[in-house]
């Protein structure tokens, strides 16, 4: 009681209760650390306060940006870039369309902070793989990709469009959407296998309807690959038209088909390379499920491949001619100075050796005068048997450094061989260097082109990314930096 | 904690052990008392530049924190034994305990008065209630606890 005044004109009653009051609360001493604890309070209270904001700003933003992807993707003529179907690519990226802005004053590449990437499959077989996407208002960008293999460096340059990896039948899987060419190219990292799939009616001329390609690098050899073309940009029936674009079951499909035919079904392959005239080859030690392989026929003197379709139709899709590509290094010789074609051989009638010299205006590109192609043919002995020289320069009327190109040509065990070579090599060395070829039976060359296993270990690689830009206008993002 | 550092402390000598036992006379509780009395220093330190009277503020922030802990531990007051005994059998103990049965309003009203000897403008300042709400308040509260130890 602190008003003694008014405590005297209580009563008996309220002074007992008065005394009861003071008597209880006298049993509550001041505590030591009383300050301390309410500091500790405020301290606590400010930071509950904090966290409440944060969390109200983050859900602003959470709610601002749902509301701009909203918007966005009902707009799509105000967000050109925007493309939720191609913008996705592997762990770390950024999604374009989430958390892109459209600042395009401020363009920044969809590279998050770690600038660290890891090939995620990787074989010397087969292609490098990098999740990346690159991408502005002007399409995607070049990049230049450094792979950095026990401590020697390569630098691979590449432009890739937008990129979706998808997981077929439990193999990764990248598939490449290019809506320039309308085309997707499934890539297999397992199988080193590249599927391309092409609409033909909207592509260029040239492009096929579809083409296969897979790559499988021998030992020895630097870079081996084998490509198919089909001769006719669509096959004219109304049942087999490739769908375009490439969803996910066809993906799958032809992710099948590429896995059934390359690493398993090399023996049905090899049989229809060796036949002649129109043979259907089926079934028998072919693991195939999904292709059978037509051999060549008369007038295109390449396999086909069929897919067998439903209710039973086959179709032929594409007809690969086995070529492949290898670039020497010889002793003596400058680095890629001699790479060797080497395709099923087809007769192309009376031979060219011996033809004479000769200058032929070409057709010339848009707006550019016709070039002037000139091949000299000459005979050569290679390897004991007949073959030529083929030298031929391409001189645009405008140039005066015409491009040559020199090759020597033979023909050996049911193959074209034909060899490049460069400046620094003269035909007597491309002559010798052929000649110490050692040509391996089919054995060897089945072992080489369809190797059994696959090397071990695949070499952990460390892949530095960067990218190319326009001079001054934007700065470039040193490694290991923020990009942001 | 800046400038306000003298002041608030000054009101911490003055003030804690006071609210803390006007505190425990609510609650019924030492712990439960330096919970609601922290709780109002800390509410007065972030509103001191706004704050007139800050003991005054800090009396109602007191109470007011108790009125709420005491609405929830309403329903544990209620199972309290009730008083069966006569007046003259209680003692401080019991007086207080039917004290503790007023309605949170009428108790503080009755502490802030009687112990805390506040004027009825003062207690009415602290409940931010009139000064004639008050006067009927005590009142009841007092016919009750007179009633509850007659009984």
């Amino acid at each position: 009681m602190t008003t003694t005044d008014t405590f005297d004109t209580f009563d008996a009653f309220e002074q007992r209760l008065v005394a009861a009051m003071t008597a209880e609360a006298e049993t509550v001493t001041e505590p030591a650390d009383g300050l301390d604890r309410i500091c500790a309070r405020i301290a606590h209270r400010r930071r509950a306060r904090r966290a409440t904001w944060l969390a109200a700003v983050a859900a602003l933003v959470l709610i601002a940006g749902t509301v701009g992807v909203l918007l966005r993707s009902s707009a799509t003529d105000s967000a050109p870039y925007v493309d939720t179907d191609t913008g996705v690519s592997g762990p770390g990226l950024i999604r374009t369309s989430d958390d892109m802005a459209a600042d395009w004053d401020h363009p920044r590449l969809l590279i998050p902070d770690n600038s660290q990437w890891r090939v995620q499959e990787y074989s010397p077989w087969a292609r490098y793989s990098v999740d990346a996407v690159v991408e502005d208002e002007d399409g995607p960008r070049h990049v230049t990709l450094t792979v950095e293999v026990d401590g020697d460096r390569d630098v691979v340059a590449s432009a890739w469009p937008s990129e979706r990896r998808e997981t077929v039948e439990g193999a990764d899987a990248v598939l490449y959407a290019d809506s320039g060419l309308r085309s997707s190219i499934l890539w297999h990292p397992s199988a080193g296998i590249t599927a391309e799939l092409t609409d033909a009616t909207e592509a260029d001329e040239d492009r096929r309807a579809l083409d296969v390609e897979w790559q499988r690098a021998v030992e020895q050899w630097r870079d081996a690959g084998s490509v198919g073309e089909a001769p006719e940009p669509v096959v004219r029936s109304a049942d087999s038209i490739v769908p375009v674009p490439v969803d996910g079951a066809t993906a799958a499909r032809l992710l099948r088909m590429a896995s059934s035919l390359v690493p398993v079904d090399r023996a049905t392959w090899l049989r229809a390379l060796d036949d002649s005239g129109v043979v259907l080859v089926t079934g028998a030690g072919s693991a195939s499920e999904v292709a059978d392989v037509l051999a060549p026929s008369a007038g295109t003197g390449s396999p086909r491949i069929m897919l067998p379709e439903d209710e039973g139709r086959t179709v032929p899709r594409f007809t690969p001619n086995m070529a492949m590509t290898y670039r020497f290094e010889a002793d003596g010789f400058p680095e890629g100075t001699f790479t060797l074609d080497l395709s099923v051989h087809q007769d192309l009638g009376p031979g060219m050796a011996g033809w004479e010299p000769v200058t032929e205006p070409t057709q010339g590109g848009l707006g550019s005068p016709p070039d002037l192609w000139s091949p000299i043919f000459s005979p050569a002995t290679v390897r004991g048997v007949a073959g030529e020289f083929e030298h031929y320069s391409i001189t645009t009327l405008d140039r005066t450094n015409p491009t040559h190109t020199r090759s020597l040509r033979w023909v050996s065990d049911g193959y074209d061989w034909r060899l490049r070579f460069l400046g620094a090599a003269s035909g007597e060395d491309a002559i010798a260097f052929a000649d110490s070829l050692v040509i391996p039976d089919e054995g060897q060359w089945t072992a080489m082109v369809f190797p059994p296993e696959a090397p071990t270990p695949e070499p952990q690689l460390t892949v530095e990314l960067r990218w190319q830009q326009a001079a001054g206008q934007y700065a470039p993002c040193p490694f290991g930096q923020s990009c942001n | 904690m800046g400038d306000i550092d003298d002041g608030f402390e000054e009101l911490y000598r003055q003030e804690h052990l006071p609210m803390l036992r006007v505190a425990h006379l609510l609650l019924d509780s030492t712990d439960a008392a330096e919970e609601a009395v922290h709780d109002a220093f800390a509410k007065v330190y972030e509103r001191w530049g706004r704050i007139d009277d800050h003991g005054a503020y800090l009396r109602r922030c007191v109470v007011n924190r108790c009125r709420d802990v005491q609405r929830r531990r309403r329903l544990e007051r209620d199972r309290r034994p009730s008083l069966t005994a006569s007046y003259a059998d209680l003692g401080a103990r019991e007086l207080l305990d039917a004290l503790a049965r007023l309605p949170i309003r009428q108790r503080a009203a009755v502490v802030l008065r009687y112990y805390e000897g506040l004027s009825e403008a003062e207690v009415a300042a602290a409940l931010d209630v009139p000064v004639g709400t008050v006067k009927s308040t005590v009142s009841r509260a007092l016919t009750q606890l007179r009633e509850a130890v007659e009984r």
